[in-house]
């Protein structure tokens, strides 16, 4: 639907409204004529250069007739399956140049985008045209740089994967600087923040996080000296610093692994937050298919349980943070094109020993292109290379598990790359504090301060609760949240001195 | 799937919310109901406006929004039923989808406003439902994804659209009977030609129709995957199944695997709490609608951080009163909806100034009747919908109550005994 149409001065003489009528019915003539003539077209399967010219005269009108949109992908597959790749490359290409033009006028239809991802998927050659749609987008973002078609669309160009780029037009710490260079733009691009926040991870998977994190915490702090009434920044700055561990069992993901050659046994290695004990075998499928004969066993080499946290100190013989999920003998898994292995319901089959289930659904997915063999972490027996394992653990506490093999987990935590030391809870209170001063009725530094506060802990609620009356007053068109925060507070204090016995 | 006591009006709704009508509305702003029931029964006679012409493709939504907003004002009379029937009939397919007007090619979109136009008139037995959820499953994902169309555009929106689809023809199959419907002979499980006699009867006779030119390449034809079908259930006599029967907590909803189904929208998830339409695309609020809503269809709102979330929702109300869908964007009426039926669901949504809402909701009003995204701009169906249904979310007085899950009169979803757990 339409937004933003602005409303016309209704003329009042009555000639010009007379001609202004006329030019419309005569538009309206044209336009209905077009879609006679194109469904006849179509009723008569007549797909020829006459009809596709016919779609091109109504979507130049009107993009939003999707059907019009679809008779013209018959047309032109039908015609490609006739010509030799090379004129279909043009062909697309001068498709990919008509929805240049039309995307100008409508930047946010979601047919045209879709159109644009058939012709992408259609080109014999698409790596060439990749890098000058990568610009393409690049360029309407600088026109709006919140049109999130555009960053939606950029995302499909960079997950884009073709025998002629087989990793990909861009890094993910190529994106990191994209994002970087948006929000140096402007501080006020949410849609830039947000992307950062999935990409992340995975620019500095092999090192250079933590430091990265301190520059982080830098670029939100010039943000919001800036601009302290920006939401912006706030909101990123608020998934940089964390929440409080929760007493909630998660599961942190899982990889593949197995010996350096796979004659020996290959599977999936899960990770827990804390032990667990199976319950029931997790279902393991290829692509859609379930897998006969999984094995399981957990893993518990003691080097890795110091590595652990606290936790898993619990560790049994029979419960482990770690599980092993081994493949059966099955060569279709070894080796082959594209699938996707999937371990599902990992919730129903295991629990902690105390009870404590996963309070999510946790699937786990991997697509897995060419051997098998290139995925996999070196495994012997009961031996893994722990620093895999705190590579994967380190990644897990973010967004998306994103081993170096690009595993990743449907179900993950979305909170905090890192947790926050309490230096750097410190540091940044200290920080808020000085903001504060300078702006005292500036709401965000006022509301971060109270969840800091919370996470340093400690019983005493009055600076707390002051803060959030303050807050009631500033803010009233929220007021009732900010009370809801207080007696939430309080209710908190009660049960844990219950607990305290 | 979770049915909430019946017995009650709106659902499981906390009973304490604290800010409630009647606000007191400034004497000038009042919801003028005749000028917008005039608004709406006048749209379809403006064929002489080039945007009549150019909207055809989605007159079917059209059509749901005006009704609804008809039935929210207590008014649905005033358009013709049988009428409203035969077009939603006319704009089914041989595959079971519907088309956005006659002659325009099936798309989930319109699928679900067919059968949510049916379910506002109480006619869910003018279409064979069996021949709906076999578009609908055949649009389905191995992953828990669903496709808009035959051309593989992956979206949250389609996820929604086959849950309530599901969600409707489970309650109607209640209701009628597995295989009942008016083309059927009654009691016989399966109807015998109906569609394609209906179809070829209609407008649409002769024309162009989706398997004579099917895309004959690329995209592959949707395959059902193993995954989310499963036999269709053992068919009872329309006598033995009440229409209020409160199905057993399970992860199906009909053929439809509700948590492969919630796993996918969970992918969604952002840094911030919200949704975006395909994993790792920003949070939208139309799209945090469309997903907070389906985890609801599916008995998961465990799944969604209601303080976190409700924070972000919150932050979306502008000094004016009027609530924007992303952090740092114009207010624009229609997020009234997607912002509060999203807080509503989660029980979060007296953390807004419903009264500023209101206003801002009711300066959109033109004086010609309808409402535009922000004044001053022109008024359409669509944004008339969103405003009256967000008004009597509020608490509007004089109008009729609104499912937050299911954008239908509360009355219809209760009636069908498919009110979930919210709030």
């Amino acid at each position: 639907m339409e937004h933003g149409r602005k409303k016309e001065q209704k003329e009042v003489d009555p000639k010009i409204l007379e001609a202004k009528k006329e030019r419309e019915q005569k538009r309206i003539e044209e336009y209905r004529q077009l879609l006679r003539d194109v469904r006849h077209k179509r009723a008569a399967q007549e797909r020829d250069d006459a009809a596709l010219a016919l779609t091109r005269s109504i979507l130049t009108i009107n993009p939003e007739a999707y059907d019009v949109w679809n008779f013209r992908r018959v047309i032109l597959i039908e015609q490609f399956g006739q010509l030799p790749p090379d004129e279909v490359q043009t062909r697309c290409k001068a498709e990919l140049r008509l929805l240049d033009e039309l995307l100008k006028v409508f930047p946010k239809s979601y047919w045209l985008w879709n159109h644009r991802q058939w012709v992408l998927q259609t080109l014999p050659h698409p790596e060439k045209e990749i890098a000058r749609d990568l610009a393409l987008v690049a360029a309407m973002l600088n026109l709006d740089a919140r049109n999130f078609h555009g960053w939606d669309y950029r995302r499909y160009l960079i997950a884009f994967r073709d025998p002629a780029i087989p990793n990909g037009i861009s890094t993910p710490k190529t994106e990191f600087d994209y994002t970087t260079k948006k929000i140096d733009q402007n501080f006020s691009n949410y849609s830039a923040w947000h992307y950062r926040s999935t990409v992340l991870n995975k620019a500095f998977a092999s090192g250079g996080l933590e430091e990265q994190l301190e520059k982080d915490f830098e670029l939100v702090r010039s943000a919001i000296y800036t601009e302290p009434a920006d939401q912006s920044a706030w909101l990123y700055q608020r998934w940089l610093l964390g929440r409080q561990q929760s007493n909630v069992l998660s599961c942190l993901g899982g990889f593949l692994v197995g010996p350096p050659s796979l004659d020996g046994e290959t599977g999936i290695l899960v990770v827990f937050s804390a032990a667990v004990d199976v319950v029931a075998p997790p279902v393991v499928c290829l692509n859609t298919t379930a897998l006969v004969g999984v094995s399981m066993r957990p893993v518990s080499p003691a080097h890795l349980q110091e590595r652990t946290p606290a936790e898993s100190t619990t560790t049994t013989t029979t419960s482990s943070q770690f599980w092993f999920l081994g493949f059966p003998n099955d060569a279709t898994l070894v080796s082959g094109n594209s699938r996707t292995i999937h371990v599902r319901s990992l919730h129903e089959a295991f629990q902690a020993p105390s009870g404590l289930r996963l309070h999510r659904t946790v699937d786990l997915e991997l697509d897995v292109e060419g051997d098998l063999s290139r995925f996999v972490v070196p495994f012997t027996g009961e031996y893994v290379d722990a620093d895999h394992v705190m590579r994967a653990f380190r990644v897990s506490q973010g967004s998306e598990v994103v081993s170096d093999h690009e595993s990743r987990t449907t179900h993950v935590n979305q909170w905090a790359p890192q947790p926050v030391s309490r230096d750097i809870l410190l540091r940044e209170i200290e920080s808020l504090r000085e903001l504060i001063e300078i702006e005292p009725d500036s709401k965000w530094p006022l509301l971060t301060l109270v969840y800091l506060l919370d996470r340093l802990g400690g019983d005493d609620l009055k600076e707390r609760e002051e803060i959030l009356d303050r807050l009631s007053h500033l803010d009233r068109k929220r007021e009732i949240f900010y009370q809801d925060l207080k007696s939430r507070r309080r209710f908190d204090k009660i049960v844990s001195s219950i607990l305290k016995g | 799937m979770t049915h909430a006591d019946d017995s009650t009006h709106t659902g499981n709704r906390p009973r304490n919310k604290r800010v409630k009508y009647p606000l007191e509305v400034p004497a000038n702003l009042t919801l003028d109901t005749e000028s917008h029931v005039t608004y709406i029964k006048e749209l379809d006679n403006k064929k002489d406006t080039l945007e009549y012409w150019v909207t055809e493709h989605l007159r079917l939504s059209g059509v749901y929004w005006g009704l609804t907003a008809l039935a929210i004002m207590g008014r649905k009379d005033e358009l013709d039923r049988e009428q409203v029937i035969e077009f939603v009939v006319g704009c089914q397919h041989r595959s079971g989808g519907f088309g956005g007007s006659r002659e325009h090619d099936p798309h989930m979109l319109y699928t679900l406003s067919a059968l949510q136009i049916l379910a506002v008139v109480d006619a869910l037995d003018a279409v064979d439902r069996e021949k709906v959820m076999q578009y609908v499953l055949s649009l389905g994902n191995p992953d828990g994804s669903f496709r808009g169309d035959e051309w593989g555009e992956v979206d949250s929106r389609f996820a929604y659209i086959a849950l309530q689809c599901a969600a409707l023809v489970e309650a109607a199959d209640r209701k009628y009977g597995v295989g009942v419907w008016r083309g059927s002979a009654q009691g016989t499980p399966k109807g015998v030609g109906g569609v394609e006699e209906r179809v070829e009867g209609g407008e649409r006779g002769g024309t162009a129709s989706q398997p004579v030119d099917a895309p004959s390449t690329a995209p592959p034809p949707p395959s059902q995957p193993e995954s989310l079908t499963s036999p269709p259930p053992p068919q009872p006599s329309p006598s033995s199944s009440s229409p209020h029967a409160n199905p057993p907590k399970t992860s199906r909803l009909g053929r439809l695997d509700t948590d492969l189904i919630a796993s996918w929208v969970l992918r969604c998830k952002n840094f911030d709490g919200g949704f975006g339409n395909v994993p790792g695309a920003e949070s939208h609020a139309g799209h945090i609608f469309t997903c907070v809503a389906s985890l609801a269809i599916c008995g998961r709102l465990d799944l969604v951080d209601r303080d976190l979330l409700g924070w972000w929702l919150a932050e979306r109300q502008l000094a004016n009163g009027g609530l924007n869908g992303r952090p740092e964007k114009l207010e624009d009426v229609c997020y009234s909806w997607w912002v509060l039926s999203s807080l509503q669901i989660l029980g979060r949504d007296h953390w807004i100034d419903s009264r500023a809402l209101a206003g801002f909701i009711l300066s959109c009003q033109d004086s010609s009747g309808g409402f535009s995204d922000r004044p001053p701009d022109m008024p359409d169906v669509f944004h008339t919908l969103f405003a009256i249904a967000a008004l009597s979310m509020i608490g509007y007085p004089g109008l009729n109550a609104v499912d937050p899950v299911y954008c239908l009169p509360t009355d219809v979803s209760r009636k069908l005994g498919m009110v979930v757990e919210w709030g």
